[in-house]
């Protein structure tokens, strides 16, 4: 059974994000992996084509998994909110909290060894604090009791090596950390 | 580019030896803050962060940062005509060769090319939630004694309280470090978390003589062991891999 329906999400009409959308983006890859990175929501590109990361963002993505030694199909990758708000603003409070059954759903189904939160609003969410990626970039922590507490890893969005020079030298060395806490637990 | 500097033999050796318990070569940076390293064990399972400032130096001058990489057992080897009162002298002048005086000899080592020594990991930033400081010679004992019993030590923390024991299959020990037996004790939670002896006796045996040790431990984490070496101008830091318990 696929993750759409082991999800339940099918037509799902629990906010307002469902009126726009062309496609509900519920995450894709090793549903065995060790790893599972929570982006914020999918962008015009993802509700195009229902993948995530597969836009801009995407194509950085793949490059910082690539230069840390990791390969992206042997990731699980998914956002907080599985359907593009408007004007790729960030999703709101209420649009979060109606997505979050399906998120913890699918942390219980993947059971990772660790969460990858990408960008300040998966951080803040995961972890039910307001997180300052200046600082907390690079760390592990822990998650919501409603994602099983399980162990967080925060970096930057990889959105922001579009506006930001020097970003993608921190993204890449905080996953060259995740790797080396990888190889020390796995 | 040249680097000489002066250090007491007893300071180096402390220094080699908590860098060697963990790995054979090491590439080694040399700034005008001092001189620093990292490197994990060949398994991956431990870690260890190395820096000491050039206040820890008797002398030291550099005209340029410098990456040298050295095989510590050789060094190790040269160190043990020293005793602890002499001074070393290094020094280089292009990162090739290394001269080290100590006890009245005069050694001239060939360094290994750094290109050819494990990239030095990135090291991750791990948020613990049990602090704990403690004097290095109270976790040596503990080891010590785990290591009759069992191949592997359980720390646990339950609010101001840290229990290290060993359970083997046949006998077990346990050691209950209340507020009053510890330096310092911070817990945002209770912590539970195995680890294998064999590391841990080494790293024991590195951190003994310090007079603060401080772990932060978390539930199925790796641990964090934090100690000062060269009168506090120095600091080196191990982190040692969880043994996950089977469910």
């Amino acid at each position: 059974m696929d993750m759409k329906n082991q999800l339940g999400i099918d037509n799902c009409q629990r906010c307002d994000l469902s009126d726009n959308r062309q496609n509900i983006v519920i995450g894709e890859g090793n549903q065995n992996s060790d790893v599972m990175v929570i982006g914020e929501a999918p962008g015009k590109k993802e509700d195009e084509l229902g993948q995530p990361f597969v836009g801009k963002a995407g194509s950085i993505l793949d490059s910082i998994l690539e230069e840390a030694d990791l390969r992206r199909e042997e990731i699980y990758i998914t956002n907080v909110v599985k359907c593009k708000p408007p004007s790729n603003r960030d999703p709101t409070k209420d649009e979060m909290e109606s997505c979050e059954e399906y998120l913890s759903n699918q942390v219980n189904k993947i059971d990772p060894s660790i969460l990858v939160s990408l960008g300040k609003v998966s951080a803040s969410w995961m972890t039910g604090k307001e997180v300052v990626l200046k600082e907390k970039h690079g760390e592990i922590t822990q998650s919501r009791q409603e994602f099983n507490s399980k162990k967080l890893f925060i970096t930057y969005h990889p959105a922001a090596c579009l506006y930001s020079n020097g970003i993608k030298e921190k993204i890449v060395n905080d996953f060259k950390g995740l790797r080396t806490f990888l190889d020390m637990i796995l | 580019m040249s680097f000489e500097g002066k250090i007491k033999a007893g300071d180096f050796k402390k220094v080699i030896d908590s860098v060697s318990r963990l790995v054979d070569e090491i590439k080694l940076q040399i700034t005008e803050d001092g001189v620093q390293t990292k490197a994990s064990d060949p398994a991956n399972v431990a870690m260890v962060i190395l820096s000491i400032n050039k206040e820890g130096f008797d002398s030291f001058s550099l005209d340029e940062e410098m990456e040298i990489g050295l095989d510590l057992d050789k060094l190790e080897d040269i160190l043990g005509v020293a005793s602890s009162s002499d001074f070393v002298e290094l020094s280089t002048e292009d990162g090739s060769t290394l001269d080290v005086e100590v006890g009245g000899f005069e050694y001239n080592l060939s360094l290994l090319d750094p290109s050819t020594i494990q990239e030095q990991p990135e090291i991750p930033n791990l948020d613990l939630p049990s602090k704990i400081i403690m004097e290095g010679k109270t976790l040596k004992k503990a080891v010590k004694a785990a290591e009759k019993v069992s191949d592997y030590l359980i720390l646990v923390t339950q609010g101001k309280k840290l229990t290290i024991k060993a359970e083997g299959d046949s006998d077990s020990v346990k050691l209950d470090l209340e507020e009053e037996d510890l330096i310092e004790i911070e817990s945002e939670k209770d912590s539970r978390s195995l680890f294998s002896l064999d590391y841990l006796s080494d790293m024991s045996k590195s951190l003994s003589s310090a007079d603060r040790v401080e772990m932060e431990l978390g539930s199925d984490y790796p641990i964090k062991l934090k100690f000062p070496i060269v009168n506090e101008e120095g600091k080196v830091e191990y982190m040692l891999a969880p043994r996950i318990e089977s469910e």
